[in-house]
């Protein structure tokens, strides 16, 4: 009930950067624009998959997230 | 028959018991969650799966190529993934989870995808075939013994002080848990060791579908560090062994289901570090109590 929308949402805030309201507004964007972009161009049973891949990523890659949150 | 049935309930625990273990050397000892155990888990017990049911390899090969695989993903995640502390690692490795679980559901090389893989491993002859619920229990049971033992070893694993004052500022959440052990240590030696039990389990079940390895079943394993007593090796057996005997001993629905997530409840708010560890701290605080220790001085 709702487990994949909430860590979604959690995902969507650590993408954005944690602690910035901007960030977490940017972080869904991204979140969702990739998301139905993997839907027409991968297949709709990749979507949650690339919604993660995205998160992994930015952790990795950018662990304050794409807006800069505070430190 | 029936005795079968005992084995195999036993065998779980027993594999359960080996997971929470590795899960636990993470948790309880460098305090750091990992909600991605799951999917090493489904890796191992798909590659022996498939190795045994469909490749025909023998199944003692496939046990230490569930582990290879698996250990092998649990290094290369584990190198990016452990840069990461706290809830930042909670969710790339539970990012991580969820994806292996999608790629398990949907690949095609996979029999017949979400439906799972129900095949019986070929008979082999050497050394002894894995079918039967009574040889595994004689191979997973004395595997988790010496693992039990090797970790109450004083070379084992770093122990807690024992000193109640401390215990008890632990217990209370003022001394942050774990730290004991650096998360790469744990991470490396916990996750890869989890392994080569999810084998075991595709040759318990004789089974194996992608719904076993979800989101779900690494909440559980944390569940049950939890329940066990994080840092506590025996609260791991503990843990590992309440849910297959409730859900399987218990004829009342409730108890198995809505009730159990009750006395979780009341664990973690009267007894934070578990059952084993919250009841050992309220006895030896008792007896510094009695023994004129002072009992404000936290």
């Amino acid at each position: 009930m709702g487990t994949m929308l909430g860590l979604k949402g959690f995902s969507a805030a650590i993408i954005g950067g944690l602690g910035s309201l901007a960030g977490g507004v940017l972080g869904g964007l991204v979140l969702g624009v990739a998301e139905a972009l993997a839907t027409g161009f991968l297949s709709s049973g990749y979507r949650d998959a690339v919604a993660f891949l995205l998160l992994l990523l930015v952790l990795f890659l950018r662990p304050q997230g794409l807006w800069e949150g505070r430190k | 028959m029936d005795q079968d049935y005992y084995y195999t309930l036993l065998n779980f625990i027993g594999i359960h018991a080996l997971l929470v273990v590795g899960l636990n050397l993470l948790l309880g000892y460098a305090g750091q969650i990992s909600l991605g155990h799951a999917a090493f888990f489904g890796l191992g017990a798909y590659t022996s799966g498939i190795l045994t049911a469909t490749a025909g390899v023998n199944p003692w090969l496939a046990l230490p190529a569930g582990l290879a695989v698996a250990g092998a993903a649990a290094f290369l995640i584990g190198i990016p993934a452990l840069k990461l502390r706290g809830y930042y690692l909670a969710m790339a490795t539970l990012g991580f989870g969820i994806i292996m679980y999608i790629i398990l559901n949907r690949s095609r090389g996979l029999d017949r995808r979400p439906l799972g893989a129900q095949r019986h491993s070929r008979r082999c002859p050497w050394p002894a075939s894995l079918q039967h619920p009574r040889r595994l229990f004689l191979l997973i049971w004395p595997v988790l013994g010496v693992i039990l033992c090797y970790q109450r070893q004083p070379g084992g694993l770093p122990h807690r002080p024992g000193h109640p004052g401390l215990a008890r500022q632990r217990s209370r959440g003022r001394v942050s848990r774990g730290g004991h052990l650096p998360p790469e240590c744990s991470f490396l030696s916990g996750a890869p060791s989890t392994p080569p039990w999810p084998a075991l389990y595709a040759h318990t079940l004789n089974f194996i579908a992608p719904s076993s390895f979800g989101f779900m079943f690494s909440i559980k394993l944390v569940t049950m560090v939890v329940l066990g007593g994080m840092a506590s090796i025996w609260g791991s057996l503990l843990g590992a062994g309440r849910s297959p005997c409730c859900r399987n001993f218990s004829r009342c629905s409730t108890i198995r289901n809505g009730h159990l997530r009750g006395i979780l409840m009341v664990v973690m708010i009267f007894l934070p570090r578990g059952l084993v560890r919250g009841i050992l701290d309220v006895w030896e605080l008792r007896r510094y109590r009695k023994e004129g220790g002072n009992s404000s001085d936290s």
